[in-house]
């Protein structure tokens, strides 16, 4: 969501009617609706950011363009590629550079729109790449479902990453029934109720002064509690933000994909990879890990790579290089586990008890390694990690 | 006997007694939770400044 909870529900009760008032096959007009809305919406958000997309709309024309009208698939699917460089320089220009030269200088300056904003930037960079990619492959010019599925408001900042597929007219339902409505609202309710209410309660918590100890002492416990601490507030903000996206999506008809399976009950980091962020998992297994694979044919090399670079798309910093190779150097060590010991005939009690020693590892390592990726700098991660080991 | 599978997970909670008891009314439970969570908080503010200016 990148507008306060009043204000998208505001935004629907307007929208929505006036959406589906709107002639169902007649130029796709409902797109091109949520088109014009979602820009506006963005552009409200952040000029900015705004005519950034602008640029992306405008490559993406260009490369539809190119797979319909002969330019060599190849080739193209290599230019995709590039659309991921624009992540890369956000973070090696210097700060203030780009806002400074088109004279903006307080549209970086608000620390939660800067952040959310330029997140919202990487997946477009991957919803870019997707809608290219589906291109290529059917070798049309879909432009209109193309720019909805870049634009869309109610996905824009996190929400689940997919390709055009979903917001063609065909894909799109005709009309909203009651059920819809409901679902949709019931879900909106949950997703703002988790991240307005939940998620304060949560990040609010003063975890020494609940457990009633001193200032400065038991400071190896609290560095532990603390990396469990910021992984339950980025679960409750990420899954809260997606079921308002998936809400948002159904009041216009659009079947926005689901992104979290339970994976707080994650016993492996295999299974976590297949409940956490399952629109993410799909694009790495699909773009990054196969082809490494059918290439090198090593599975676990492979797994490692394609991670590493996903830690580089989130940010293009030294602390998310580090989460990226956690998670492939975790996902790795489990292949090889797996291979091994995973044919093992074993008793409901073994079974149960390598389920509870594999959840807590697999709880711990995701709670480090992203709490080092939001470290400020490596150093602070350096501090972090020295707390953990009381030194 | 016709078995349940929700039965097996959810141990004898009569709201599970059908199998797809969970699969089709969870939005509805999670909706009212979340709604009633909102209204409730709603005297105090959502802290919309803080927490959900994007």
């Amino acid at each position: 969501m990148v507008i306060s909870l009043e204000a998208l529900l505001v935004l629907c009760l307007l929208s929505v009617p006036i959406y589906w008032l709107l002639p169902d096959r007649t130029l796709d007009l409902r797109a091109c609706f949520l088109i014009c809305l979602s820009a506006l919406v963005i552009y409200s958000l952040s000029p900015l950011i705004f005519v950034w997309l602008l640029g992306y709309c405008a490559i993406v024309a260009i490369l539809l363009w190119g797979a319909k009208y002969g330019l060599k698939a190849q080739l193209l699917k290599v230019l995709t590629w590039f659309l991921f460089l624009p992540i890369a320089l956000i973070e090696l220009v210097p700060k203030g550079f780009l806002t400074n030269l088109v004279g903006w200088e307080n549209e970086l300056q608000y620390p939660r729109v800067s952040q959310f904003a330029l997140l919202g930037l990487s997946y477009c960079a991957i919803r870019a790449f997707l809608v290219v990619r589906e291109g290529i492959a059917r070798k049309d010019f879909r432009i209109v479902p193309a720019y909805t599925a870049l634009l869309f408001f109610g996905t824009y900042v996190a929400g689940p990453i997919a390709g055009s597929n979903q917001y063609v007219a065909d894909a799109r339902a005709k009309s909203l029934t009651a059920y819809d409505a409901a679902i949709a609202l019931c879900r909106i309710g949950w997703g703002a109720a988790l991240f307005l209410v939940v998620k304060p309660l949560i990040s609010g918590a003063d975890i020494a002064q609940l457990l009633g100890w001193e200032k400065g002492s038991h400071a190896t416990a609290l560095a532990w509690l603390f990396i469990y601490h910021s992984f339950l507030n980025l679960y409750v903000d990420f899954y809260g933000y997606c079921e308002v996206a998936i809400g948002v999506g159904l009041l216009f008809g659009i079947r926005v994909p689901e992104n979290f399976r339970a994976p707080l009950i994650s016993r492996s980091m295999q299974e976590f990879w297949q409940r956490w962020h399952l629109t993410l998992g799909a694009f790495v297994s699909t773009y990054l890990f196969k082809p490494l694979v059918r290439s090198w044919g090593q599975t676990t090399l492979a797994i490692f790579i394609a991670f590493t670079l996903i830690g580089l798309w989130h940010q293009f910093t030294w602390t998310y290089l580090l989460w990226g190779m956690g998670h492939g150097g975790g996902l790795a060590l489990n292949m090889i586990l797996n291979k091994r010991y995973g044919d093992r005939v074993l008793g409901p009690l073994q079974k149960f008890r390598l389920g509870l020693i594999g959840w807590v590892l697999t709880m711990t390592w995701v709670s480090l390694l992203s709490a080092i990726a939001n470290s400020e700098n490596l150093a602070k991660a350096g501090e972090l990690c020295a707390s953990l080991l009381g030194l | 006997m016709r078995e349940f599978p929700m039965l097996k997970y959810y141990g004898g909670l009569a709201l599970a007694r059908t199998p797809d008891f969970w699969q089709r009314y969870r939005f509805l439970i999670y909706g009212i939770i979340g709604w009633a969570l909102l209204i409730a908080n709603y005297p105090f503010g959502w802290q919309l400044p803080k927490y959900a200016e994007f």
